[in-house]
């Protein structure tokens, strides 16, 4: 069974209208208020941090006077802290050629004879020498690569003196020079 | 009549506000708060936080700075004493001939002989390796000559690493030396001295790093405190000194083949 709206059309168009502008002002009225919100918080922030930073600035100022004050020591200190740490770096960094000498004299066998020692490219020592056979030469290689210090032996020449005057050779040594750092 | 006429006139101004006045005022004034406060404040909050952020950092960084200072003003004489040592080890001016004296009387003092010495100046060396580096300080550069035995040239190294002012070796050579029956061994050195002229001036806003009080800087001045100091008035004048007038000098190593021994030394290890 259909209904029948009895209402005038007139009627209607003032209903609809009305709720429309109730709509409307009820939308802009609580746009109004959010955006007074929103608005006012961060108003406050802006002010809230205004004061803390007027606050830091109030003790800045009192902070920077006090070391002023002590602007000798500051010096002092700068001087030490630039110097102490430029020191550091150059013990951290420098090499102690006494260990390498210590741990040359611990690999070299009796009737091995070190008859020179110079320092290479890249962490290398050549060294020169006689021995009497050719096993105190690898007795001697062999005792090198004991040491941690030493890394890699190159026998570059070995040449037979004759005359019972034993056997010269040139050896190229490999050390890790981190472990020549001050420990 | 009158009245009735009223009354119209009045819902129609009633109705009027209602429909159109309420939203257009609400509306303007959201444009103007949102306009000139909400907007505004809401672009000023990242800049004023960052502002905020950086002047806590700058009040703590301050703060400590100020702990730091009123620290070392307790500690003055340690930080006094410490300067002392530091630049001791580290000097401030090339002074070679004290350099050279005290390189001159830890060789003798080992047992060797010196055949020669001669400096040179203006190479930079820096502690990370680094020649840009703000921490990089002048060398001057040695070269030496000593003669002497294989002990003795180990005891000259060891007190040279233990020495202050400090003095690294930067190459080593030694040879059997056939010409000279005094001596066993022909060593050639060249040797670096550091040294480092500071002046620094006070920034009040920048940290001070110095720790006084920390393990490294500890265990650093006793390290310092271990080293033997060499009176630099000591000057021996039997010594003679050359200045190389190249202000850089190389080391040069010799091949190792050319200069074989043509005698069989003595053992210096057994």
């Amino acid at each position: 069974m259909e209904s029948v709206n009895l209402i005038p059309s007139e009627e209607r168009d003032e209903q609809t209208k009305t709720k429309v502008v109730k709509f409307s002002t009820t939308l802009t009225i609580i746009l109004l208020i959010i955006v007074c919100g929103v608005g006012g918080f961060y108003f406050y922030q802006n002010y809230k941090i205004k004061k803390e930073i007027s606050s830091l600035d109030t003790n800045i100022t009192k902070l920077r006077t006090e070391i002023n004050n002590l602007s000798n020591i500051e010096i002092n200190a700068r001087n030490l802290y630039k110097k102490s740490s430029t020191l550091k770096g150059i013990f951290d960094n420098r090499l102690l050629y006494s260990k390498i000498l210590i741990n040359l004299q611990e690999s070299t066998p009796a009737n091995v004879i070190i008859e020179s020692v110079s320092f290479g490219l890249e962490d290398t020592i050549n060294i020169t020498g006689n021995a009497q056979t050719y096993n105190l030469v690898q007795d001697f290689s062999n005792m090198l690569l004991s040491k941690d210090l030493f890394t890699e032996v190159s026998l570059n020449t070995v040449s037979l003196k004759g005359n019972d005057k034993g056997i010269d050779f040139f050896v190229v040594v490999s050390f890790d020079s981190k472990l020549l750092h001050d420990q | 009549m009158t009245n009735s006429k009223i009354n119209i006139n009045l819902s129609g101004f009633r109705n009027a506000v209602i429909n159109y006045l309420v939203p257009l005022v609400c509306m303007v004034i959201t444009v103007v708060v949102g306009f000139f406060v909400l907007r505004p404040s809401y672009k000023a909050l990242p800049g004023l936080k960052s502002d905020l952020d950086t002047k806590r950092t700058l009040e703590s960084n301050l703060n400590k700075k100020l702990g730091i200072l009123n620290k070392l003003v307790d500690f003055k004489s340690v930080v006094d004493e410490n300067s002392n040592l530091v630049n001791k080890i580290l000097v401030s001016e090339e002074m070679v001939p004290a350099l050279l004296t005290q390189a001159d009387k830890i060789a003798t003092e080992s047992g060797l002989q010196v055949t020669k010495l001669s400096y040179t100046l203006a190479s930079v060396g820096s502690a990370s390796g680094d020649e840009k580096d703000t921490s990089s300080y002048k060398i001057v550069e040695i070269s030496m000559g000593v003669g002497g035995g294989f002990e003795q040239f180990k005891t000259f190294l060891l007190n040279l690493e233990s020495a202050s002012r400090m003095i690294n070796v930067n190459t080593l050579r030694y040879t059997y030396d056939t010409g000279d029956n005094t001596t066993e061994y022909a060593i050639t050195l060249v040797l670096h001295s550091p040294y480092l002229y500071v002046e620094s001036t006070a920034v009040t806003d920048e940290p001070v790093d110095l720790d006084i009080t920390s393990t490294d800087f500890i265990n650093l001045i006793n390290k310092i405190k271990s080293f033997r100091y060499y009176d630099p008035n000591e000057i021996n004048v039997n010594v003679e000194i050359i200045e190389t007038p190249s202000p850089e000098a190389a080391p040069v190593d010799t091949p190792p083949t050319e200069n074989a021994p043509t005698e069989t030394p003595p053992s210096i290890f057994n």
